[in-house]
């Protein structure tokens, strides 16, 4: 069985996302001026994963790393807009084994409590519905909860995978407090936390010999080395006050580095390291571990990354999300991200969201031809000198 | 249907009327992009009208551009406000007129003869005097430096004396305002409120502006009537427009 592909997402009166949709790829980079609703695209889909295979409540989108709204904020509050819709609109399309799936729900806010109330949801394939219920369906059915995954005419295995990709997304917004390991992660989950807690765990699990090679995921350690240029070394060790201050809380596992300019016996920790090894870490971790999710975003990827550092990192990050058919959302503001991102490959794609003089959101995926590159224009240039769009036009 | 319009414009002001004005001639709410030339290593130029002429000049191929990139860019405005022709020296450095050493072997913004050593005499004796040789020769001097194969898509501005003789064509009875000198400092912000609207100052603010541009807008014909620059300005976006709806066809 090959690895589900989505094809499209549409949300409709959610937030700042009044009526959008997009076509995305494997790697899916946004950028935007600030509060121009990257992040908003990001919660929608963290929205629409939790109601097609879970339930929607103030659980279920904390796990996801969804911020939470006043109720009445989730739905669009345009001044443009005349009669309210009552519902918030999702819909995801994705092709898995040469057919085309669909899902789409009709959600509305909560009201009394904090659960979200299923108006409508369908599943269909290449076409044909397969399941489908609304307030008028007969059966007595909870409309707290979505039947993607417990509904008998969706038991079968294409739809548990979809399921699995699809509904164990999350929105990674790494700190540093968090990854140096001296705050524990609000939201934990295996084998990284959203704010990037257990790192040297999920580190632990990608350090591996490979015929004589020390690797780290997929890729040689050299090579991972050479993004982290200070460094000679790093492992996983345990807590030893050799290397940190016994005074300084920390977690049960730890990365241990070696600076390549020290005695060797000057080991320290991911407390003392460069923020930046530890974020370049953590993207890497994302895009090879086997246990994180399929499919899930990162808001601000280029964060304490030097720019060519970001650049070199959102190349290799590109090609491992890829070779490891995952789909990856990611916002950024550093235009060396978009020189790391080769847009002749359709499995990356660039988005800008921008308003319109509604205020409403609207979605474009940028093309650029190579033509245009060669001619010494290359895409962070492009997105500076406002040719892409993504800028705040009166700065 | 609704175009893609990139503005090269002098600052944030220019660009809200340029934005307010397309919308109200073409009759839809178009795409707007703000195209900025990169600024020089002391942070100069980056706007004004060093900034768009810099532009132009430094601008490879417009038509690679609008083309190469999708959503692809339909037209591109180019504004710069007359008054500069009327006081900078610089803008007549490649004049017939002139007899300067550097002249042609370095774009003048990037020349070191300043004040008096500048051997520029204004008014330039090489331009009609008048409203038509200001926008004539505005309009040469940046065609010059885009050196475009054709300007089919390519809209200059010039609005004399400034953008601002628009908001005082759109709000008072005034008659050649074109000729007024710095409308923004002797007419719009010589009092703390301007219509009803206060104004901060000396300095433009784009929110006191965005109320402008749609005044303008609103006016546009009257603005049409009153300023030769307004009156090109409307012929040229239509111009584009028919182009662009002969194109699709």
């Amino acid at each position: 069985m090959s690895e589900l592909k989505l094809k499209k997402i549409s949300i409709q009166n959610f937030k700042s996302l009044y009526n959008v949709s997009f076509e995305p790829g494997r790697v899916n980079v946004f950028i935007g001026a600030n509060g121009s609703g990257k992040s908003s695209v990001l919660e929608a889909i963290g929205v629409l994963s939790a109601s097609m295979t879970d339930r929607v409540n103030s659980n279920s989108l904390q796990r996801k790393g969804v911020r939470l709204s006043a109720s009445s904020l989730y739905k669009s509050k345009f001044l443009s807009i005349e009669k309210e819709s009552k519902t918030v609109d999702f819909s995801v399309s994705w092709g898995l084994d040469y057919h085309n799936y669909e899902y789409i729900n009709h959600l509305t806010v909560p009201n009394e409590d904090d659960s979200w109330k299923y108006f409508a949801e369908s599943v269909s394939c290449d076409g044909e519905t397969v399941y489908g219920r609304s307030n008028r369906t007969s059966a007595q059915l909870n409309n707290k909860i979505g039947y993607f995954t417990i509904s008998e005419s969706l038991s079968a295995k294409e739809y548990s995978n979809a399921a699995k990709y699809i509904g164990d997304y999350g929105i990674y917004q790494p700190d540093t407090l968090t990854l140096r390991g001296t705050v524990a992660d609000p939201m934990q989950i295996n084998p990284i936390g959203l704010n990037g807690g257990r790192l040297a765990e999920a580190i632990q699990d990608l350090i591996h010999e490979d015929n004589g090679d020390c690797m780290f995921g997929t890729m040689y350690m050299e090579d991972m080395l050479e993004l982290i240029d200070w460094a000679s070394e790093f492992k996983v060790s345990k807590p030893k006050k050799t290397i940190l201050n016994p005074s300084v809380p920390t977690t049960q596992q730890i990365i241990e580095f070696k600076d390549r300019y020290l005695k060797d016996t000057a080991s320290f920790t991911g407390y003392d390291a460069s923020e930046g090894a530890l974020y370049v870490l953590f993207m890497l971790a994302l895009a090879m571990h086997e246990k994180a999710p399929k499919m899930f975003a990162i808001d601000s990827f280029d964060h304490a990354m030097n720019p060519r550092l970001a650049r070199k990192v959102a190349e290799i990050f590109s090609n491992k999300i890829i070779e490891e058919d995952k789909t990856v959302f990611i916002t950024t503001h550093n235009p060396l991200v978009l020189d790391g991102l080769d847009l002749s490959n359709d499995d990356i794609r660039l988005f800008t969201t921008e308003r319109n003089k509604y205020g409403h959101v609207e979605i474009r995926r940028i093309q650029v031809s190579d033509k245009l590159i060669e001619m010494n224009q290359p895409l962070s240039r492009l997105w500076i000198n406002g040719v892409l769009g993504g800028v705040p036009e009166l700065l | 249907m609704s175009k893609v319009i990139g503005i090269v414009s002098e600052g944030p002001t220019d660009y809200l009327i340029m934005k307010a004005v397309i919308d109200k001639i073409s009759g839809e709410t178009n795409r707007y992009l703000s195209l900025q030339p990169e600024r020089d290593m002391l942070g100069r130029y980056g706007n004004g009208w060093k900034g768009v002429w810099k532009w132009c000049e430094e601008t490879e191929s417009i038509s690679a551009l609008m083309k190469e990139v999708q959503p692809k860019i339909d037209a591109v405005v180019i504004q710069m406000d007359g008054d500069v022709i009327r006081k900078e020296k610089e803008i007549h450095c490649l004049c017939d007129s002139t007899i300067c050493e550097s002249k042609g072997r370095v774009f003048p913004l990037y020349c070191d003869n300043h004040g008096d050593e500048c051997p520029v005499v204004i008014p330039c004796i090489d331009h009609e005097n008048g409203i038509n040789g200001i926008m004539g020769h505005g309009e040469e001097m940046l065609s010059k430096a885009l050196k475009a194969e054709n300007n089919d898509n390519v809209v200059f501005v010039i609005p004399c004396d400034s953008t601002d003789a628009w908001v005082v064509a759109a709000y008072d009875e005034m008659n050649d305002i074109e000729t007024y000198k710095d409308p923004w400092r002797t007419i719009i912000a010589k009092k703390k409120e301007y219509h009803g609207i206060r104004v901060r100052g000396d300095k433009k603010n784009v929110r006191t502006y965005a109320v402008f541009a749609d005044k303008v807008a609103e006016n546009w014909e009257i603005v049409t009537q009153k300023c030769k620059a307004a009156m090109r300005f409307d012929n040229e976006i239509k111009r584009i427009l028919k182009n662009s709806l002969t194109k699709a066809r």
